[in-house]
């Protein structure tokens, strides 16, 4: 009887730490990303929804080593996407020494072409069930 | 006769049994002690959209959001009806927040000691009292709703600019493009700024967003490779503002042209990206409240939104004329 209710508590104290994080049913997406066969330092990637699903999630991530990945709680629902990357690199000599960060920022170039970044025409399906794995090579 | 003693496994069932039960309570604890520093929070940035429509009242239009980058944004123009008159009155407004210059004509004293001061009623007290070491500026947490895109300033001043690349269009949307629109609050340089009057808001001000959140980030040195996130400094016109192109909380990073590119915060929890050279500006609404973030509308009530808000009625109520049907829920 002291072993039942002991368990008991267990189970009671398991169920307590058990909320659900995602109620939309968000799934994991993850790949990676190539500039002219090299993997990508580091960079960003976003998709935006561009499909009829009527759940609209938005969601993104940055690319670390040529690859990214965003977990389940924080990813999509299943349909259709928008991507768009960017890989950003310091201007050279744009940054001022000693200027007012304020009034002085320095600049970046995008080095991902215009067919994956500004005007992307890259488009990826999420479903549910499968491993949504989007490799890009640019 | 026999003296009665507990056995040592009974002591150590006892001891268990207290200790499982202190555990189940210490969260719940700590989740009465959030919930009540989220309903200051809520106090907040109530009376900042009730001070707005003081202001209305007075002025016929709401304050502008930001008036050039670093020139009396709504966070000072709102001083007045805050009950912070006599502090507002010792600050020469036709100079930048971090001009320490004396000029003739002027004695008014340094305009920045106003962005050194701790407000209480512009910080969250899920955040801190912290202290940005570049310049010792107090970064604070509410910021005012500028619409649902991105913003650009190409030529470096006009912070009226929408960013005009993909997914933004300004006619309308085909496949999933967002129609950038302005909201409740105009940014702008020093000859664009401008207060919206109420009538200007079409979508309904209930259907429209007025304030939200943002995290206090800090500056530590300007020396490039240290961390400069000025997210919550809301005396300066690119972070008074957030817009409702992200989702509360989104994974996706905060941009500020080149002045946001390392943040001091947890990266991944509050994620910062850096912007193209065409002075990209896209700060999100966020917050440490678990699960969302506090809002204002328009109307002066405010909501708890949840960080799995859908994203085309989260944009919808940024903006303020874009006739979107919108269930408040």
């Amino acid at each position: 009887m002291k072993r039942f209710s002991l368990l008991l508590l267990l189970f009671a104290v398991a169920v307590c730490g058990c909320t659900n994080s995602n109620p939309q049913g968000r799934l994991k997406i993850e790949g990676e990303v190539s500039l002219g066969g090299q993997p990508v330092k580091s960079g960003s990637i976003e998709f935006e929804p561009a499909g009829s699903q009527t759940e609209k999630t938005q969601s993104g991530g940055s690319i670390t080593d040529g690859k990214y990945s965003i977990p389940a709680e924080k990813g999509l629902v299943a349909g259709e996407y928008r991507v768009r990357i960017s890989i950003m690199e310091e201007v050279a000599g744009s940054k001022k020494e000693g200027a007012d960060p304020m009034s002085a920022g320095v600049q970046y170039k995008d080095l991902v072409p215009p067919e994956f970044g500004s005007s992307t025409k890259q488009k990826v399906t999420v479903e549910k069930g499968k491993a949504n794995k989007f490799d890009f090579k640019m | 006769m026999k003296r009665y003693a507990f056995t040592l496994v009974e002591l150590l069932v006892v001891i268990a049994i207290i200790g499982v039960l202190i555990a189940l309570l210490l969260p719940a604890v700590q989740a009465a002690r959030e919930a009540a520093r989220r309903m200051s929070c809520s106090d907040n940035i109530k009376n900042i959209v009730l001070a707005a429509h003081n202001y209305h009242d007075t002025w016929k239009m709401l304050p502008p959001g930001g008036y050039g980058a670093v020139r009396h944004q709504w966070s000072l123009l709102l001083m007045p009806f805050i009950e912070q008159q006599a502090f507002y009155s010792t600050v020469n407004i036709n100079r930048n927040y971090n001009d320490n210059t004396k000029d003739a004509g002027f004695d008014k004293g340094n305009v920045d000691t106003f962005a050194r001061q701790r407000f209480k009623i512009y910080t969250c007290p899920s955040d801190g009292d912290y202290d940005s070491t570049y310049q010792t500026h107090k970064h604070h947490n509410y910021v005012c709703c500028a619409g649902n895109a991105c913003i650009a300033n190409p030529d470096g001043s006009n912070l009226t600019t929408f960013w005009t690349n993909y997914p933004f269009r300004s006619t309308p949307p085909e496949d999933g493009d967002v129609v950038a629109l302005g909201g409740m609050f105009a940014m702008g340089s020093a000859n664009q700024g401008r207060g919206i009057k109420m009538t200007e808001i079409s979508d309904g001000t209930s259907n429209t967003l007025a304030f939200s959140e943002t995290v206090q980030g800090y500056w530590d040195k300007n020396d490039g490779t240290s961390p400069n996130d000025l997210r919550g400094l809301i005396w300066w016109g690119h972070a008074a503002y957030f817009t409702g192109y992200l989702a509360p909380n989104s994974p996706v990073g905060d941009v500020a042209h080149g002045y946001i590119t390392k943040t001091s915060l947890d990266p991944i929890k509050y994620p910062v990206g850096v912007a193209a050279a065409n002075h990209e500006h896209r700060l999100s609404s966020r917050g440490y409240h678990p699960g969302g973030v506090q809002t204002a509308n328009g109307d002066g009530s405010g909501t708890f939104r949840s960080n799995t808000v859908n994203v085309d009625v989260w944009r919808a109520l940024s903006s303020a004329n874009g006739a979107e049907k919108v269930s408040a829920n």
